[in-house]
């Protein structure tokens, strides 16, 4: 942070160089950070989606992929609101700077970093699809499980197999 | 690790299956006998044959393992000639043929059937305790991470610097965010973290019981298939099957438990780490067991249908009823609380920057 003298303070009194701080380091550090979170949990709707189609996609495991996924969308939405508050951060110091001498002659000592080039801006991560996420059985890596015909129906296809081909098995004649 | 082994589980399958063929051979057979002397019995004044004699024939199954039934311990035939009749013994070879026809006949019978249980688990045997395990730690390192991507003390970024409205707006952004992300995305991502750890411990603690069920019902079948082979006819003295059963109500009661509810992340998610750990424990949990009565079957069919009808109504629906009843008591409340909450989203600050500001010291 700038230490102003006595002299110094006046005009508008702002700390042009914590505000460039924050808007072009500070602020995009953490929308990249939630942004790789956003990609980690994007990972785990994944991986939980193949393990729940493993399952058998029971009803709790399709609220768990249902509210991760809009908990990953407000992670993912949250680095536009961080990139455009960075942006703002910056704007606002700059107009401080066109506005008053003072602050033009702190942001003139500020090192490159903080004084050029447009605020960094984080792409924003791709939020997993709902509707293929939540679709039963449709795990990236695993199919569904089969369908199954009931106990009794597939005994008695056995058993009448059975009776053909005991049919088929001659007794002796005299 | 889960005590679940799928290897063991495809062999105790394919050995019911090759039990319940070797029964139905033996069924068979002695049906094959029956059904004969019924025919002789029948046709005997046609064919002009005054007397049938009762005898034995010499047939033996051709099962592995000791379980081969000697047909010849009992008369088992009805031949329509005397015992030194030349054609008895023509008769007999073809009663042989047929005989053996009729064991492989039976044994057909159980083709795949340990492919019919394997689909019929399938949504309990697929899922591997290991890789759940790596899941639901996985899914522990993205909460960890979110948790670390906005620690508590980053609100403190200094936007009183300036003075003026767009300072305390810009503080007031940054307070937001940081509950937003907190109380809303890392509070429901954790509460759907610990019900995938519970879904999991749920599904695992059902795999350990499997095995044990099934090799007490293959040993059953052995046991019968023995006393065939011993005594050359169907078991006299057979007490029924009595499978351990795996208490799942009991399983998906301890899990319910461990799951939080709504309102217990909020605000405490430093302990979400402590409460998957202790779901993860359940996966270790030696099975329980419920006590059940025996069933009285006896033939290949009986077993057959006491056997699935054991699996469905008292293993697989009660492990459906506990999932759901995971939906029902934690997810489903816990899922419309989220939905309740509004906004969901952060505002976006579309255009933010490009706003006229305007310091104190300008007014």
């Amino acid at each position: 942070m700038t230490d102003y003298t006595p002299a110094e303070q006046g005009e508008i009194r702002a700390d042009i160089e914590t505000m460039y701080r924050s808007g072009r380091i500070l602020l995009p550090e953490r929308a990249e950070a939630l942004a790789a979170v956003a990609e980690r949990m994007t990972d785990v709707i994944g991986t939980v989606n193949s393990r729940s189609a493993q399952m058998g996609d029971h009803r709790v495991l399709i609220d768990v992929l249902d509210m991760a996924i809009d908990c990953q969308a407000g992670v993912a939405r949250s680095v536009l609101s961080l990139n455009n508050l960075g942006a703002a951060v910056v704007a606002i110091a700059d107009s401080f700077v066109a506005r008053d001498e003072f602050a033009a002659s702190v942001f003139n000592r500020l090192s490159d970093e903080l004084r050029t080039g447009e605020p960094p801006q984080t792409p924003v991560p791709d939020a997993p699809n709902k509707d293929s996420v939540l679709n039963e059985g449709d795990g990236s890596e695993y199919e569904e499980n089969p369908d199954v015909q009931p106990p009794d129906e597939e005994r008695e296809d056995r058993d009448r197999e059975l009776e053909d081909r005991q049919d088929n098995v001659p007794l002796p004649e005299a | 690790m889960g005590d679940f082994d799928y290897g063991d589980f495809l062999t105790l399958t394919a050995e019911i299956e090759r039990y319940l063929g070797y029964l139905k051979g033996n069924e068979t057979v002695a049906k094959y006998f029956q059904d004969h002397t019924a025919h002789v019995e029948t046709n005997l004044q046609s064919w002009g044959i005054d007397a049938a004699w009762s005898g034995t024939i010499d047939y033996r199954t051709p099962a592995a393992d000791g379980l081969s039934v000697d047909f010849s311990m009992w008369h088992w035939v009805t031949y329509p000639y005397e015992p030194f009749d030349a054609r008895r013994s023509a008769w007999a070879d073809q009663l042989r043929a047929g005989a053996s026809q009729s064991w492989e006949n039976g044994n057909a019978w159980a083709n795949d059937i340990g492919g019919y249980l394997r689909n019929l688990l399938a949504d309990i045997t697929r899922p591997d305790a290991g890789s759940l395990r790596e899941s639901i730690q996985e899914f522990s390192e993205a909460r960890i991470a979110l948790e670390g991507a906005m620690p508590v003390d980053w609100t403190d970024l200094d936007f009183n610097s300036w003075i003026g409205q767009s300072s305390d707006e810009c503080q007031d952004v940054v307070t937001e965010l940081h509950s937003f992300i907190r109380d809303q995305y890392l509070t429901y991502f954790a509460h759907a973290e610990t019900l995938f750890a519970g879904a999991g411990a749920l599904i695992v603690q059902t795999q350990n019981g499997l095995n044990p069920m099934l090799r007490e019902i293959r040993d059953d079948l052995r046991a019968q298939l023995e006393e065939w082979a011993a005594t050359g006819r169907e078991p006299q003295d057979y007490a029924g099957m009595n499978p351990l059963v795996p208490d799942i109500f009991n399983i998906g009661s301890q899990v319910v438990d461990l799951v939080p509810v709504v309102g217990d992340i909020k605000g405490k998610v430093e302990d979400v780490g402590g409460i998957v750990l202790d779901i993860l424990d359940l996966f270790d949990a030696a099975p329980r067991f419920q006590p059940r009565e025996a069933f009285d079957a006896k033939s290949a069919e009986q077993i057959y249908n006491e056997l699935t009808t054991l699996l469905k109504d008292g293993y697989l629906t009660p492990f459906e009823e506990a999932m759901q009843r995971l939906q029902n008591e934690r997810s489903r409340p816990i899922h419309a609380a989220q939905n309740g909450v509004h906004p969901w989203f952060l505002p976006t600050l579309d255009g933010v920057a490009k706003e006229p500001w305007q310091h104190e010291a300008e007014r």
